[in-house]
Parts: structure tokens; C-alpha cells; sequence
């Protein structure tokens, strides 16, 4: 638990963290989408090589960033492991019932994993080198062209802002309550599956309603001083596009050339 | 049992760039029976020490001895259950440890766990409910439907139902009332004295310190910078103004009257010993104090 940096933020100065949140956030979505068409070795190799370029220039440090997303690779081996078992195609090894291991559940699920993994490491740096606020402000600018549209894009933004700001507040108090419960004997680490999952409900309790009471103060607490949701939000950090979103922006545009040359 | 730390630092998230220190290089020992204090500003490390007192942390390097059982970095997660036991923990803000249907079932939530019968921890629970001064008719109802402060005597309940030996108290009283505040005070002296349980508390209030402790433990920055009775440490002017520590009221109330010219004999740490001293520099003997 203490090692999940899942949308924890590091600050920094690295070129990762000075880029213009937009271009993180577009970029890493049209990343995504882009990894959805490579087909083959060579450009599967391309997007891996791009993703580690990212993350080993990003000069985060590494070995706090590769035992950080771990735990979220047991998630995917899970996936994986179906597609092993459950594709059938090309030579088939071995079979029982529904399941086989086939040339082609070989090769797919490699890729299965490899996407995944890609749209991890990304979505983890995207996270670890913004600042949340910045994430939020980010959004809400990406998205307000739907005002037009009558789109209640600032609350909208104010809710991402405000989840996005609880989620380290969360995960202490998570710490806390499963503390206080292992001092009155609980053990989280002992017996089977429906063991363990019992042994939450002491934690999942007080979380839940310190959560929705917290969220009623905060309400209290933003309408005092006057918040109603209505009327234009000024703000006092802008967001400036330069030149290295641009040069961003074209890098992904040769990625996108490089990987239609090379996929089949 | 007695508690022994030796070298003991704790670093949160160790060997990552976030990587904070807790505690540095602690070394203390608190006797079987002695009512502890521990004090420092916040962040100070009070809390991050207290958890190493039943294994909920276990120190990067140095070692922790409970008793006969020796808790360092290497220390196995299974066999903590017997010194969770016997070590019980009020946590700062404790009601939100609060989860059952009804106060009675989350009192007996703990002694449950480690294997007392489910007649036997209700017995217990309806007991505790008493010790912390809650009338019984509270024992069926939610605990969600508590004030702040009857939750807090709840949850307090709940760790007195383990009947630990050692009783780790983290800023117990905060937030309640005077009257709650005097109660609960006097529960554990009452536990100390009547029972011989140690007790380690942490607290904001020097009045609390001056009244029950034996034995106080600065902390500042991880670090514990001085260790001694509640008068060494109080009466030391030069280290409470260097570290920026607060002393009793009655202390201090003398400490001006001493600036105004007033030679009194000793300083006083409580109410009692100030009094003490005024009628003994007025020249009226020792007049009994109520
Ligand atoms: N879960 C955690 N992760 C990282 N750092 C922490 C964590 N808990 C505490 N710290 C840090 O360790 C230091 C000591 O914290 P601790 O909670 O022990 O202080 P404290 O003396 O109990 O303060 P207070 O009087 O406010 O309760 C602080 O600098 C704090 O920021
Ligand atoms: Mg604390």
C-alpha cells in the first residue's frame, strides 16, 4: 500500500513537468489510440521504444517508477492469462476442454500485454509529473468547447479537481483506519480469500462515512464563503502553449508516420 | 513488560524520492508500570513513535524490544497478534475506528479477535461502556448516531476491552470538553494506579504532563532531545525557551510572579504545589489545600 504511487504526483523541473498539461493529457490519449493500431513486431517494438525513450529522458527516478506500477501488472498477467487460454488459431500446442494454447493465443496475448503495459507507464508518468490541479485546469480547458453546447464543463472540472485533490488524503486515512483496526486484533494478512475480504469491512466502514462526511463539511464549508456554481471562473494560473508543446506534438505526428510504415 | 528502543529510526517510504524522515536514532527505555509522557511540536514524530510500540511500524534500522520480543526491519508480519494484545493503541482521532451496528458490538470487536468468547467480550463490553462514563442504554444503538465526543469514549472503550498491559494514548482528550477531558484523565490514572498498567501518553496539555507523568520524552524533528521527571524538564528555562515548549500553568504563572520580584522559594508544576508555595511565602505555614 505504501508503495502505490497510483495518482500521486512528484514534484519536479524535468522537460516532462514543464510541458503544457494539455499536451500531456491529449498526447497521452492519442497515444492510447494509436497503440491500437500497431499489428506487428516492428511496430510494437516502435511504441515500445518510444514509452521507455519517454520515461528513461523523463529523468524520473526509475527504480521508485517500475516498483511503483507492479502491483498494477498482476491486473494485467490476470487478463492475459484469458487470452492465452481462451484463443484458439494457428497451431495448437495443447488443449483441454475450452481451453488451448495456441500459436495465435501465444500472440495475442503478448500484445494484450504490451498495450496494457504501454497505456500504464504512460497514464502513471502522465500523472506522476502534473500537478492534479493542473490536470483539472487542463480538462476543463480541452473540454470547453462543449459549453457551447451547454456542457456544465466548470463543474465538471471543479468535481475532477476536487476528487483528484482527496485521493492522498484518502489513501492516509485508508493507512489509518486499517492501523487502528490491526491494534484491535484484526489481521489482514492471515486466512483465505473471504477471510481477507471480511477483514476490510472494519476499514471500508469508517472510510465511507468519514468520506461522505468530509464531502458534506467541504459543501458546507464552499457555499459559506460563497461558491453557488453559477458565473465565469477567473483564474489566477494560466496555462501558456510554447514552443516544446509544439515540437511534442510533432514527434507524435512522425510516431504516427513511422508506425503506418511499418505496421502490415 | 518493559519497552526498550535501541538505535531506532524510521524513514516513510524508504529508498524512493518522496522518502521522509520519522525518527532518528531513538534510544529509550519505559519501564514496567510508569506513566509516560510524550511531547513535542507537530510532526515532531509522536505518532510515528508510538506505532512502533505493538509492531504496526517496524524501525528501517534499530531495534525494538517488547518485553522478550526483539521487533527490527527483518521482523516476520505473523506472531504480532500476542503483543497487539498486550500493547493497546488509542489512536489520535480514534471514533473514526468506529464500524459496527452497535457500540456494544464494536467495544467487543477486540477482544473477540483475539479469541474471547462472544458472551464473554459483551460482559466486557457493557463494563468499559461504565468505565468510560456512558450510560448503558447506549450500548444497542449505532455508534453513527454518537456525538464526537461520546464516539471518542466509545472507541476508547473498545481498546480498554483488550485489558492491555501496556496503554498507548495519542492525544486522547483533543477536541472534548473540560469536564470529558478531567474524566478520562482520571480513568487512566485510576487504571495506573489501581491495576499497575503503563501508561504512554501523548499530549498538547503540560498540565496533563505535570499532573500524571513520571517520565516525560521530548521529541523535535525525529529526535529526542531530552528525557527526565516533569520538574528536570519544565524548570530548565533555557531548554523550554531554545525549543519553543510550553510548561504548565501553574509553572508558568509562578515564573511571572518570580519576574515581578516575587522570591518564591521552589517553582510548582501543579495547581497544588503553587499554592503550596504562594502560602509559604506569605508565612502562613502549610495551609491545607482542597
Ligand atoms: N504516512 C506518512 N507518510 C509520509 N510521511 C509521514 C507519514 N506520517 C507522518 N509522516 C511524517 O513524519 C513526521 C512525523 O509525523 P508524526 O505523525 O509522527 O508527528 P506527530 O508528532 O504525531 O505530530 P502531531 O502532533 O501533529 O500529531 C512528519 O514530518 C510527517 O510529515
Ligand atoms: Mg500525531
Amino acid at each position: 500500500m505504501n508503495k502505490m504511487i497510483l495518482g500521486r504526483y512528484l514534484p519536479g523541473d524535468t522537460w516532462l513537468h514543464r510541458l503544457d498539461p494539455r499536451t500531456k493529457i491529449s498526447i497521452s490519449f492519442y497515444f492510447i489510440v494509436i497503440i491500437f493500431f500497431a499489428n506487428n513486431v516492428l511496430s510494437y517494438a516502435l511504441l515500445l521504444a518510444f514509452t521507455f525513450g519517454v520515461i528513461f529522458s523523463s529523468g524520473i527516478n526509475q527504480k521508485f517508477f517500475f516498483n511503483g506500477v507492479r502491483p498494477l501488472f498482476l491486473l494485467i498477467l490476470i487478463t492475459v492469462f484469458f487470452q492465452l487460454f481462451l484463443t484458439r488459431g494457428g497451431h495448437i500446442y495443447w488443449s483441454f476442454g475450452p481451453f488451448a494454447l495456441s500459436q495465435y493465443g501465444i500472440r495475442s496475448s503478448i500484445y494484450v500485454f504490451l498495450r496494457f503495459m504501454m497505456i500504464i507507464l504512460m497514464s502513471t508518468l502522465l500523472m506522476l509529473t502534473t500537478a492534479p490541479l493542473m490536470i483539472a485546469d487542463a480538462i476543463e480547458s480541452l473540454l470547453s468547447p462543449l459549453k457551447r453546447i451547454h456542457f456544465p464543463i466548470d463543474q465538471i472540472a471543479l468535481m475532477i479537481s476536487l476528487a483528484l485533490r482527496f485521493v492522498p488524503t484518502l489513501m492516509d486515512e485508508t493507512i489509518t483506519i486499517m492501523n487502528a483496526q490491526r491494534a484491535r486484533g484484526v489481521d489482514f494478512s492471515d486466512g483465505g480469500l473471504i477471510k481477507r475480504i471480511k477483514a476490510m469491512i472494519p476499514v471500508l466502514i469508517p472510510l465511507f462515512v468519514n468520506t461522505f462526511s468530509r464531502a458534506g463539511d467541504l459543501g458546507t464549508a464552499m457555499e459559506s464563503r460563497g461558491y453557488s456554481g453559477e458565473g465565469e471562473r477567473t483564474r489566477y494560473r494560466k496555462l501558456t502553449w510554447a514552443r516544446r508543446d509544439n515540437i511534442a506534438w510533432a514527434v507524435m505526428l512522425l510516431l504516427t508516420g513511422l508506425l503506418f510504415i511499418l505496421r502490415n | 513488560m518493559d519497552i526498550e528502543f535501541q538505535n531506532v529510526s524510521y524513514i516513510y517510504d524508504a529508498n524512493t524520492p518522496i522518502a521522509s524522515v520519522g525518527l532518528k536514532n531513538i534510544n529509550l527505555t519505559i519501564k514496567q508500570g510508569t506513566y509516560a509522557a510524550i511531547i513535542g511540536h507537530t510532526g515532531s514524530g509522536k505518532s510515528t513513535l508510538l506505532q512502533h510500540l505493538n509492531a504496526l511500524l517496524k524501525p528501517t534500522t534499530g531495534k525494538v524490544k517488547i518485553e522478550d520480543r526483539e521487533i527490527t526491519a527483518q521482523t516476520n508480519n505473523k506472531r504480532l497478534k500476542e503483543i497487539r494484545h498486550r500493547v493497546g493503541i488509542v489512536f489520535q482521532f480514534a471514533e473514526h475506528q468506529l464500524f459496527e451496528e452497535t457500540v456494544g458490538k464494536d467495544i467487543a470487536f477486540g477482544p473477540q479477535n483475539f479469541g474471547v468468547s462472544e458472551s464473554d467480550s459483551l460482559d466486557l463490553a457493557h463494563q468499559m461502556l461504565a468505565k468510560v462514563g456512558l450510560s448503558d442504554e447506549l450500548f444497542n444503538i449505532s455508534p453513527f448516531d454518537l456525538s464526537g465526543g461520546q464516539m471518542r469514549r466509545v472507541a476508547i472503550a473498545g481498546v480498554l476491552a483488550l485489558q492491555p498491559e501496556v496503554l498507548v494514548l495519542d492525544e486522547p482528550t483533543a477536541g472534548l470538553d473540560p469536564q470529558s477531558r478531567k474524566d478520562m484523565m482520571a480513568l487512566f490514572a485510576q487504571l495506573h494506579q489501581e491495576q499497575g498498567i503503563t501508561i504512554i501518553l501523548v499530549t498538547h496539555q503540560m498540565e496533563d504532563v505535570a499532573n500524571f507523568a513520571e517520565q516525560v520524552y521530548v521529541l523535535e524533528q525525529g529526535q529526542l532531545i531530552r528525557t527526565g521527571h516533569p520538574e528536570d524538564v519544565f524548570f530548565d528555562e533555557t531548554f523550554i525557551q531554545q525549543h519553543q515548549l510550553g510548561v504548565p500553568q501553574a509553572t508558568s504563572f509562578a515564573l511571572s510572579l518570580r519576574q515581578r520580584g516575587l522570591k518564591l522559594p521552589s517553582l510548582p508544576l501543579t495547581e497544588a504545589d503553587l499554592v503550596q508555595a504562594l502560602t509559604t511565602y506569605f508565612g502562613k505555614g502549610s495551609v491545607k489545600h482542597e
